[in-house]
């Protein structure tokens, strides 16, 4: 019995000894990575988690530049539209963007799902974390506040292409409950809305950002973005009229706020191939900075370089205007020169014109006018690295937008004729017919709108969404025409003619994320 | 008669009992008359001598208290049993370490009778002490599953100790990753039971747990080349050195060993000290290795010729015309392989003094140092293997219950890689070249420098459309690319026992292992890569620290003649850690100071540097109780308790329980009576878990990426979540059945081990797709499953037993058998997943390489099938499957598996599996005064290897060289409308990027992998000079000697691409088995 009693005695003095902090010595100890035990200490951490958010933007992980702004989401939203298609072959996945014929499965759609969504995680993980930190707090809610901002910027993405989507508004940090159902469309704005006004409380105005933080968000731009969320919102019938409103309130706020003008000359805003890029103007209010240089630089110049030209990187040019909406240009708008390539150095810097003539198909890349928005005259092998920063939004966008709002409010009155001429007599455009009914009016605000901005945002798909019937027409009259006539009869495929059912008022939810999370339903019609 | 003769417990178990029925007779017998009794003397067979301590029992009696009836010998070998009732009795002498013998007496009343035994000393197999996890046990007392391995390095001198399992552990699959000197080994113990992870045993070096896994630990640095496999990291352990290999396989044996003992564990114990005699052996052999088998390739004639044929396929040659007009003007041309390849030498020198003083007990010391060095060049130029090795184990008793051991091994490898296996192009190795290059090619140009396939074909060729590959020349290869391994190695441990009580003993150990790896890599400007990039140093260092404590509290103790107790508990902790460093230049000023001076060179935008470090933790609680009831009822509980820091936060501890049971039915009373030739018979089964911890350090943490974005123009530091942590990620858990007999009879003439196990692994480590709404894409998790079933034989006779030095002939003969069949069950939601990589990436074939299918067994090869080759147009006529380019005469036919008409993507099936479908190995040792003959055979049948080699060697077009029977039966309408391969200029190993079964071949063999005559020579006819040899022995062995197969490259026992278990049976230009020769002594003073 003794040597029991000490047997149990030794055999648990054995176990306390050593057993008492097995806890503390089984922790794993990041090293050589950053986890979150070595992460999130310091306000350089919270900058650094921040900027990470931003990085979302257009080197979105995973799957890289193509994925998100730098490519497949700005082709989902400009190519739908009526001024922009695209060469290749009726069944290429960025025809069927442009032709409606997107299946469930179409790749953009997946990649900018996990985009949006794999930045709102990052902007959670700023969320979640940064408050903890022991720092300067103004400087912390600045960071809560561009967090905010871009969560609501991704949430307004998903919201607009997808309707209700799941909502997640912490860090992903386990794989417990991962599969969320749709949130309603109204929950999500509800959210946005919320997240822009906290923002719009603690964010600088762009003019007391220091110059080496150009390109954060900042008060004018939660505030215009707010402004298009309650346009969008009222637009589509997920918010009540009553948006508009608070639309027209928050534009004259950003007027009056006086943080940003118009530039002098439109080329200066987006054209590097014949001009002089003033970048970080008066005029932009939200833009990716970006930076000749890999990984930091843009990437739709690739994109948007004519095809066999100097400019591309690799050969992939894909944005090309469809001839009605070039003709739609009259010669003395400003921007007709700023916007359109004419002639472009071939691989061999032979200048290569665009021929108005021709009908010709075999003038390879001289076949359509392009863009001249992001292209950068030198790119780096590799691409990924050009210079053009990419503007999201900017102050003409807030005049349309306030016109837009007046007009939803009483009609075409006097404020909303003031914030449209503006916006032309900068580009020598004579100032809009007076007299216009509240519909005219607004059509011709949205064809302002694609002229003004096409290729930036993006805005076409979304903008037609605010003003479906008219976008609807001028879609379908394209298609109808086929691609003979849009392209002036160049188009070496015919085009698929597919009638715009009220369905393609949104983007199907990915087949991949519905096979993934069998909670999510699909939208109607798909 | 009482039982106070029962001998103490080491002899329990050979202690023959009675049987109720004879206990009747005997007392009724008794009742009857005055009784007598039987005296007489127990020897050993050879010496004579009296054996002391034996026990004689009378079979099928006991007292009326139903105690056995027998007697014990003293220190003269006498014994006496009395009381004997008149009558005929049957006699059993056993002792531990002697074959039991049975005689016949019969006793008369008031008389003695005698009854005289010769006991002959057995290979003990039955008796022999093994050693489990934190203990030793009597084999016969195991209730696990157990396999024993005795090095016999003085009479088959091996270079690393995994040899000594190949073809001799039932059940323990021994694969060569790579033939070259220190190559990758493989050892799967009863099959694969993790997909994505490691798959190799847990090592257990005198009590230090080594985990193998090459993923963590294997390699340093690819030495600037993808798809090789790493280098064999037990290769620094001498086998010299080791006493002895055990292999734990069921659950019963594994558990103690936790979360790491799911693959099975190997134990391997050093040599020690005994005490009394100081002994001194010297080991010395020299032997000669060449490769073994070649590709038959055309000499530079033959291709001339071929060519030529070739040319006439063309459609763009309408005139006929000939690419070499006279053929035999080439003549033989440069042999590749020969250019390579060379006779190769290697030695081995150890010395050895073991001893001890022999103060009894009390203060006993006991040594064992040994030093040792071993030098192998490899049958490919360029290659070689150094090692040497120094060991040293002291005991010490410290009066008598004091108990301080130590051992320490030290090594030091250095070994120079040619560069083979790799990819098939640019990353391609001297082997995988030399089979490509044509031999109308001179290995130097006129001014000297290297042939190159890709610039210095004759312009004839080129003229006539023949476009090469940009191969490195093989010769380059071999010869000049400066690949250099250096690995240090220390392991060295210390523990201190006390005996508390009689029987309870406290241990405490500490011990460390310390690895300092180096590889460095210099491609030089001759060699096309160094020609590239003007010079290219690749170099990289590993270190790798563990560090373990042990305490152990173990109690051994009988109660009365019944119970017997054996029971260990204990705590351990074992940290982990390693780092690494890198560096890569390039454009060297010149090739001279290769890569010791880095700073020649001048890479653009720098040198590439890199390091990391990890470290991981693991605290085990563990305890295991051994009963035996009457010496016959076994009963083994086990159990541990893990934590590890690689296990996610919510996960980190887990336990592994397990429970056998053993029956030694040969004990019973009634059975020694009944089955008299019947000397052992042991039931046993078990069942328990055991994990694989298979996750890498961090894996269960959220990690942080960098990704930097840029404000007004200026860059800023960015970082964001990157990979979504799993803090319940978990080891991988195998739960097994284990049913076994161990069985002998004919006085140990006949052994018989034969096991059936069924092992079931959950909650594999597998990547799954997230809903991407999550933030995160794919996540580590735990979910599928894996079964492994099968059985394993062990078979020993021994026709005949003598004393070889007495004249007699000894011969003992050993079959082993393992069937495993793997099947997966479950991978938690996709019914097909595919290997992530291409096993070819230059080339881009085989995407995605091997498949994992539900329900089958794991890491299939996947591609098209085929079904030999169009011959006429009736062949045309009868296939109806469309095919991209169409089809014609000479063509092979790929299968449309899924009958749609098309030969498109989904007619790739699995075409073939890896896994043998058994594997054995017969031993023979044969010995006839003073001679012995040794062999070992060992095979495999049924498993698939993918020979890629034959994409080249089969393609049949004239940009590589390729086999003479690839050229020689190529089907011709004209010439050869029988031919069995097709036409030349059409391939038949690939569609698209994907293969076929073309280059699918049978790996069955069956290999005489070692050929020994041994001879121990006589001490006296070593003169006076020599009169302190106490031993000597001298032997000639022959390795790989023999191997059928039909298989047509160097070695169907091949894995080129590692030791994976989704990249198994691959061959690319792999190190060729090399036969040796070996000529040996072994002096013991």
């Amino acid at each position: 019995m003794i040597m029991q009693r000490r047997f149990l005695a030794l055999t648990a003095a054995a176990a306390l000894v050593a057993g008492c902090n097995d806890g503390a010595f089984l922790t794993e100890k990041p090293y050589d990575f950053v986890g979150p035990s070595n992460f999130y200490k310091t306000s350089g951490d919270a900058l650094a988690a921040v900027n990470g958010v931003y990085a979302s933007l257009e080197n979105a992980a995973p799957g890289g530049a193509n994925n998100y702004y730098g490519r497949n989401f700005t082709m989902l939203g400009e190519f739908p539209g009526e001024a922009l298609t695209v060469y290749l072959s009726a069944t290429n996945e960025r025809s069927q963007v442009d032709n409606y014929t997107f299946p469930t499965s179409h790749s953009y759609i997946y990649s900018t799902w996990q985009s949006a969504y794999g930045a709102i995680n990052r902007a959670n993980a700023v969320l979640d974390n940064v408050p903890a930190i022991a720092m300067d707090e103004t400087l912390k809610a600045r960071i809560l506040g561009e967090a905010k901002f871009l969560r609501a910027l991704n949430y307004f993405n998903l919201v607009r292409l997808f309707g209700g989507v799941p909502i997640f508004t912490h860090e992903t940090t386990g794989l417990d409950s991962l599969q969320a159902p749709r949130a309603s469309a109204a929950d999500v704005y509800t959210l946005i809305v919320t997240d822009l006004q906290d923002a719009i409380k603690v964010l600088p105005s762009s003019k007391t950002y220091a110059a080496s933080d150009a390109g954060r968000a900042s008060r004018g731009a939660a505030k215009t973005m707010l402004v298009k969320v309650y346009l969008h919102r009222a637009a589509t019938g997920v918010g009540t009229p009553a948006d508009n409103q608070a639309a027209l309130d928050m534009a004259r706020q950003v007027v009056s706020d006086g943080d940003y003008s118009l530039v002098s000359d439109p080329a200066t805003l987006y054209d590097m191939v014949d001009g002089t890029l003033n970048e970080r103007n008066t005029e932009v209010i939200f833009d990716i900075e970006n930076i000749r240089q890999a990984g930091l630089g843009g990437n739709l110049g690739n994109f948007f370089a004519p095809r066999n030209s100097s400019w591309e990187a690799s050969q992939n040019g894909a944005f090309e205007a469809e001839q009605p909406f070039f003709d739609s240009f009259a010669d003395t708008d400003k921007r007709k020169a700023a916007t359109f390539v004419l002639s472009f150095p071939n691989k061999s810097n032979v200048a290569t014109p665009y021929l108005t003539t021709s009908t010709a198909s075999t003038a390879y890349g001289a076949d359509s006018p392009y863009l001249k928005k992001f292209i950068d005259p030198s790119p780096l092998a590799g691409g990924g690295s050009e210079e053009p920063n990419f503007i999201i939004t900017r102050y003409a966008d807030l005049l349309l937008m306030q016109a837009e709002a007046a007009n939803e409010v009483s009609g075409p009155t006097p404020e909303a004729y003031t914030a449209i001429n503006a916006v032309r007599t900068r580009s020598n455009v004579p100032n809009l017919a007076t007299g216009l009914s509240k519909q005219a009016f607004k059509d011709s605000l949205f064809a302002e709108r694609r002229k003004e901005l096409v290729g930036e945002g993006p805005h076409a798909y979304f903008d037609s969404q605010r003003n479906w019937a008219w976008a609807k027409a001028r879609i379908e009259a394209n298609m109808a025409a086929g691609q003979l006539t849009a392209n002036k009869g160049k188009s070496k495929y015919p085009k698929a003619q597919v009638a715009l059912d009220d369905k393609f008022k949104l983007m199907p939810i990915p087949q991949r994320a519905i096979d993934l999370n069998p909670l999510l339903t699909q939208n109607t019609g798909y | 008669m009482h039982c106070n003769w029962r001998p103490h417990v080491a002899c329990l178990g050979a202690i023959a009992l009675t049987a109720a029925t004879a206990a009747v007779t005997a007392a009724a017998a008794g009742a009857q008359t005055t009784t007598g009794r039987i005296v007489g003397t127990v020897t050993a067979t050879a010496a004579g001598a009296p054996l002391p301590n034996a026990t004689v029992g009378v079979v099928g009696a006991a007292t009326p208290a139903g105690a056995p009836i027998g007697a014990r010998t003293g220190t003269d070998g006498r014994y006496a049993i009395n009381n004997l009732a008149p009558g005929r009795y049957v006699l059993r002498a056993t002792l531990l370490g002697y074959a039991p013998q049975v005689d016949t007496v019969v006793v008369q009343g008031g008389q003695t009778a005698t009854a005289n035994f010769d006991l002959r000393q057995v290979s003990v197999a039955l008796e022999q002490v093994v050693v489990v996890g934190y203990g030793t046990q009597k084999r016969s007392d195991l209730t696990g599953a157990v396999t024993s391995v005795t090095p016999q390095v003085e009479r088959t001198p091996i270079a690393s100790l995994e040899q000594t399992l190949q073809g001799t552990a039932p059940g323990v699959q021994v694969t060569t990753a790579s033939s070259a000197p220190g190559g990758g080994i493989s050892i799967r113990i009863r099959g694969a039971s993790s997909i994505t992870g490691n798959g190799e045993p847990l090592y257990v070096v005198d009590g230090f747990p080594i985990e193998n896994d090459p993923s963590n630990t294997g390699s340093v640095t690819s030495g600037g080349r993808d798809n090789t496999a790493p280098a064999n990291p037990l290769a620094t352990l001498n086998p010299s050195d080791i006493e002895s290999i055990e292999i734990l396989k069921d659950a019963s044996a594994t558990s103690i060993y936790g979360a790491r003992g799911a693959n099975g564990v190997v134990i391997i114990t050093t040599k020690r000290g005994s005490t009394g005699t100081t002994r001194v052996t010297v080991d010395a052999f020299a032997g000669t290795q060449s490769v073994a088998k070649r590709y038959d390739m055309l000499n530079a004639t033959e291709f001339a010729n071929f060519a030529n044929d070739w040319y006439k396929t063309q459609s763009t040659n309408t005139t006929g015309a000939l690419i070499f007009q006279d053929p035999n003007s080439f003549g033989a041309g440069v042999d590749w392989q020969d250019q390579i390849f060379r006779t190769a030498p290697i030695y081995n020198l150890q010395l050895g003094v073991t001893g001890g003083s022999s103060s009894g007990g009390k203060n006993q010391t006991r040594y064992a140092l040994s030093g040792g060095t071993f030098q192998q060049q490899g049958v490919v130029s360029g290659s070689n293997f150094d090692r040497l090795s120094l060991r040293g184990n002291l005991d010490q008793m410290v009066g008598d219950r004091f108990h301080i051991s130590s051992n320490l091994l030290v090594s030091r490898v250095d070994s120079r890689q040619a560069p083979t296996d790799g990819t098939f192009n640019a990353g391609a190795g001297a082997v995988g070249a030399a089979l490509q290059y044509l031999p109308i090619l001179p290995v130097r140009k006129a001014d000297g420098t290297y042939a190159f396939l890709q610039n210095d074909i004759p312009s004839a060729l080129t003229a006539a459309g023949v476009s090469t590959a940009n191969v490195p020349n093989p010769v380059s290869q071999a010869f000049d690319v400066n690949d250099r391994l250096g690995d240090t190695r220390v392991l060295a441990n210390a523990f201190g026992e006390y005996e508390l009580l009689k029987g309870l003993r406290l241990r405490s150990s500490l011990g460390t292992d310390n690895s300092n790896r180096t590889r460095d890599t210099y491609y030089p400007r001759t060699t096309l890569r160094g020609a590239q990039s003007n010079g290219y140093a690749n170099r990289g260092q590993q270190t790798v620290t563990s560090f373990l404590n042990e305490n152990t509290l173990s109690y051994a103790r009988q109660f009365g003649d019944v119970h017997d107790l054996n029971a260990v508990v204990g705590y351990t902790r074992q940290t982990q850690q390693t780092a690494k460093t890198g560096e890569i230049n390039s454009n060297f000023v010149s090739d001279i100071t290769g890569f010791d001076n880095l700073g020649a060179g001048s890479q653009t935008g720098g040198p590439t540097v890199s390091s990391a470090r990890s470290r991981y933790t693991m605290a085990s609680y563990l305890g295991r109780v051994n009963y035996t009831l009457l010496g016959r009822y076994l009963f083994t509980a086990t159990g541990r308790r893990d934590g590890s820091s690689r296990f996610g936060a919510n996960s980190r501890w887990g336990f592994f329980p397990s429970a056998a049971l053993g029956w030694r039915v040969s004990e019973e009373p009634w059975f020694a009576d009944r089955f008299g030739a019947i000397d052992q018979l042991k039931l046993r089964a078990s069942y328990g878990k055991a994990g694989n911890p298979s996750i890498q350090p961090y894996q269960s943490v959220t990690r942080l990426a960098a990704q930097q974005y840029s404000f007004g123009g200026t860059i800023a530091p960015g970082y964001y979540p990157a990979g979504i942590g799993n803090a319940d990620l978990t080891w991988e858990s195998t739960k097994q059945s284990d049913f076994g007999l161990d069985y002998g009879m004919w006085h140990d003439r006949l052994e018989l081990s034969a096991d059936y196990y069924d092992k079931r692994t959950d909650n594999l480590l597998l990547g799954i797709d997230l809903p991407s709404e999550v933030g995160y894409t794919t996540a580590l998790v735990n979910a599928g499953s894996i079964s492994n079933r099968g059985i394993e034989l062990s078979l020993t006779i021994r026709p005949y037993v003598g004393d070889d030095k007495a004249g007699s002939l000894n011969w003992s003969s050993t079959f082993s058998f393992a069937r495993n069949r793997n099947r997966v069950l479950d991978l938690g939601g996709p019914s097909r997943i595919f290997a992530a990589q291409c096993i070819t990436p230059d080339i881009s074939a085989n995407c995605p390489g091997t498949a994992v299918t539900v329900g089958e067994p794991i890491g299939e090869f996947f591609g098209y099938k085929t079904a030999g080759i169009f011959r006429d147009s009736s062949d045309i006529k009868a296939y109806t499957p469309k095919v991209s380019g169409g089809i014609s005469l000479g063509q092979v036919r790929i299968v449309d598996v899924n009958g749609d008409n098309v030969i498109d993507a989904n007619d790739r099936t699995v075409i073939g599996d890896p896994n043998p479908r058994f594997t054995g190995g017969w031993q023979n040792s044969l010995s006839y005064k003073g001679f012995n003959l040794t062999s070992l055979l060992d095979g495999s049948y049924g498993g698939k290897v993918l020979n890629l080699n034959l994409y080249r060697t089969e393609g049949a077009s004239p940009g590589t060289n390729i086999s003479r029977d690839r050229y020689y039966n190529a089907w011709n309408a004209t010439t050869n409308p029988t031919g069995t391969e097709p036409k030349l200029g059409s391939s038949p190993v690939s569609v698209g990027t994907d293969l076929t079964d073309w280059v699918l071949e049978d790996g069955s063999f069956l290999r005489l992998r070692t050929l020994t005559l041994s001879h121990t020579i006589p001490t006296r006819f070593l003169g006076a000079a020599l009169r302190s040899v106490r031993t000597a022995n001298a032997y000639v062995t022959a390795q790989n000697l023999v191997t059928i197969t039909q298989y047509s490259g160097f070695n169907p026992d091949v894995s080129s691409l590692g030791v994976g278990n989704l990249n198994r049976g691959i061959d690319i230009g792999a190190y060729p088995l090399a036969r040796t020769f070996i000529f040996g002594v072994n002096v013991s003073y």
